[in-house]
């Protein structure tokens, strides 16, 4: 159990800037998802934890302590790398125990947490494979193992569950989080998957460009995005960004002059309207605060059904129930003409040349 | 089948076969004049009467101390290509895998492949001279080195090919469990390079043991090796053609039992780099 510190973390390579200054608090035990699309830093700044990258500037404390400078085996830190790193001339015993013999453990403890890791993992009758005889499971089960032999103070995950098939990737994702409550550890995940990031996270680090662009539980990131590109990178399909002219109108509010009622607008001004495709509901009747919707295509799911088509103010996506409103889903094709309506609470707005969420929104 | 593809075909088949022929006929002539006398080797004969003559006057008589200079190559040949496997794969680790300043890794690549690009012939004046001056002309010690400066550059390049193949995170998970620079050259890098190894020492080995220019200038009749000594066979008013095919014949056999045997490894080394 260990907090880790990053104070004013910098790393460029040459003059590419890869982190121009991070700060971030790690509590002990927590689970953090460090999140954001390829060439945001989160691989970089994982490695600059583990002490595999040197830092520009900055500090990193683990409990405290000042580890800028320790060797990456000297920080009580074992990582999971993305293609697993295994040693392919060892076998699956001696993968795991690597760390520790170079450390010079005895031999019976060795041995006993050997076993013990091997038992947890469901291991026990590979041990004297090769990491070439095994399938992209157990190699990734052996990655964890040789992790956890070591009895770390921190788990970092560099993607471990990227090469694994869709089914397997669900049911590691499980695992891997029952085992962080197991073993207590502080852990720490790298991961471009939001879906990975919102399933196992106690929080999640969004990162772009090598800035933090939130910080917070999985809920906060998804409801309460600080800006456009929170709001844009978590949740599939993507939310509907729309760009326009919100006014207070006569009456209820208008955005792009189309009926807007139940949402905040004090002055006129251009903003990004934010609306997610689950917080619009479709009608096949007209109605004064309804947008007519011109269907252009119909993607069906199998639990959900959307719709992705034309309304005046720009093109949306809609979250359709297949089992509600009376089958509509299955009814409608291409070409249709529908009513959406936005379910005002739900709208976030943002500054179109800053991308913050405004206030108001 | 269609008449374009049938050309196609028989063009395709006519280049290897054609290439075939130009490596194997010649060989063969060669081959086949160890067992000729010189008189049909002289007249062309095809067909002629089989003679082990050729092999008992390479071997047994006074003029010629074959088995010996292909002793001399042996000795030349393992002792060189050990030195040049141990620096060569010590070499690619730390250029491929440590930190080392930019400038150093291509002032050491730049020369070597400057190096291997120039004639031998070119530098085996010198060598002649500096060796000369210190008193080691025709010693095991001028040859060996001599041959180990010539084939490092080629070793160097096939090993850091090899290097440089492993990938990376596997050295930054030996730097996590806590491996120094030499563990991890040991336990890591060693094992995972060594078929890597084993193929440029089959080439290594072969270039030594085939080679002339260097050998010609800097042997003594004492350390004379192979492709030396079959060249003496061609004097000035006689040329003992079916000696010098006797010992052609006898110095590729070494060659040959290396590439049965190394053949899996050096088609591997050959093509490193090429395909991932």
């Amino acid at each position: 159990m260990a907090t880790v510190t990053l104070e004013g973390i910098r790393k460029s390579y040459g003059r590419v800037e890869i982190i121009p200054s991070i700060d971030l608090e790690i509590a002990s035990g927590e689970f953090i998802a460090l999140v954001g699309p390829s060439g945001s830093g989160k691989s970089t700044l994982l490695r600059v934890i583990a002490g595999l990258e040197e830092i520009d500037a900055g500090r990193i404390l683990l409990d405290g302590k000042d580890i800028t400078t320790a060797e990456p085996s000297e920080r009580e830190m074992a990582m999971v790398f993305q293609s697993y790193a295994l040693y392919p001339h060892m076998t699956v015993a001696e993968n795991m125990v690597f760390a520790l013999r170079m450390r010079g453990a005895d031999p019976a403890e060795i041995d006993r947490r050997l076993t013990a890791a091997l038992k947890m993992l469901g291991m026990t009758d590979y041990a004297g494979r090769k990491p070439g005889q095994l399938s992209g499971g157990q190699r990734q089960r052996v990655a964890m193992g040789r992790a956890i032999v070591r009895q770390p103070q921190v788990f970092l995950f560099d993607e471990p569950l990227s090469n694994l098939d869709a089914k397997l990737r669900a049911a590691t994702r499980l695992e891997l989080r029952a085992l962080h409550d197991q073993l207590g550890a502080t852990s720490i995940f790298v991961t471009h998957d939001q879906i990975e990031a919102m399933t196992m996270a106690d929080r999640i680090v969004l990162l772009d460009h090598g800035r933090i662009q939130q910080i917070g539980t999985p809920q906060q990131i998804y409801r309460e995005p600080r800006n456009r590109f929170v709001a844009s990178f978590i949740g599939s399909p993507e939310i509907n960004m729309l760009r326009g002219v919100l006014a207070p109108g006569a009456g209820h509010p208008t955005f792009e002059g189309l009926p807007l009622p139940g949402a905040r607008a004090t002055a006129e001004r251009q903003v990004d309207l934010g609306i997610r495709p689950e917080h619009v509901s479709v009608w096949t009747e007209a109605a004064p605060d309804r947008w007519p919707f011109e269907v252009e295509a119909v993607e069906f799911t199998g639990h959900d059904a959307f719709l992705l088509g034309r309304t005046p103010a720009g093109r949306i996506t809609v979250r359709v129930d297949p089992d509600s409103e009376n089958g509509l889903a299955d009814r409608v094709t291409a070409g249709q003409r529908l009513h959406v309506q936005l379910q005002a609470r739900h709208i976030l707005l943002f500054d179109p040349e800053t991308g913050l969420r405004l206030a108001d929104g | 089948m269609s008449g374009r593809r049938i050309a196609g075909r028989v063009a395709a088949n006519g280049v290897v076969w054609g290439y075939a022929a130009l490596i194997v006929l010649p060989t063969l002539w060669v081959l086949s004049n160890a067992f000729k006398y010189k008189i049909d080797i002289i007249t062309g004969a095809t067909i002629s009467p089989i003679t082990w003559s050729n092999f008992e006057q390479l071997l047994f008589s006074r003029q010629s101390h074959f088995l010996w200079n292909l002793f001399n190559s042996a000795v030349v040949g393992v002792i060189s290509t050990a030195i040049v496997i141990v620096i060569a794969t010590m070499a690619a680790f730390t250029l491929g895998r440590l930190r080392v300043p930019g400038w150093v890794r291509w002032l050491i690549l730049g020369w070597a492949l400057l190096f291997q690009m120039l004639p031998t012939l070119t530098f085996v004046g010198s060598w002649y001279v500096m060796w000369q001056a210190v008193g080691l002309h025709g010693t095991y010690v001028a040859v060996i080195l001599t041959h180990v400066v010539h084939n490092l550059p080629m070793g160097l390049f096939l090993m850091l090919s090899f290097m440089s193949a492993l990938p990376n995170e596997l050295f930054q998970a030996a730097r996590m469990d806590g491996c120094s620079n030499g563990q991890m050259f040991w336990r890591v890098a060693f094992p995972l390079v060594r078929g890597g190894m084993i193929a440029a020492t089959a080439l290594i080995f072969i270039f030594s043991w085939s080679d002339f220019a260097i050998s010609l200038a800097l042997t003594s009749p004492a350390t004379m090796t192979a492709p030396v000594a079959i060249s003496t066979f061609a004097q000035e008013y006689d040329i003992r053609y079916g000696e010098m095919a006797a010992g052609t014949l006898l110095s590729i056999v070494p060659a040959l039992v290396l590439i049965l045997v190394g053949q899996r490894f050096i088609v591997r080394g050959l093509l490193a780099g090429a395909v991932k």
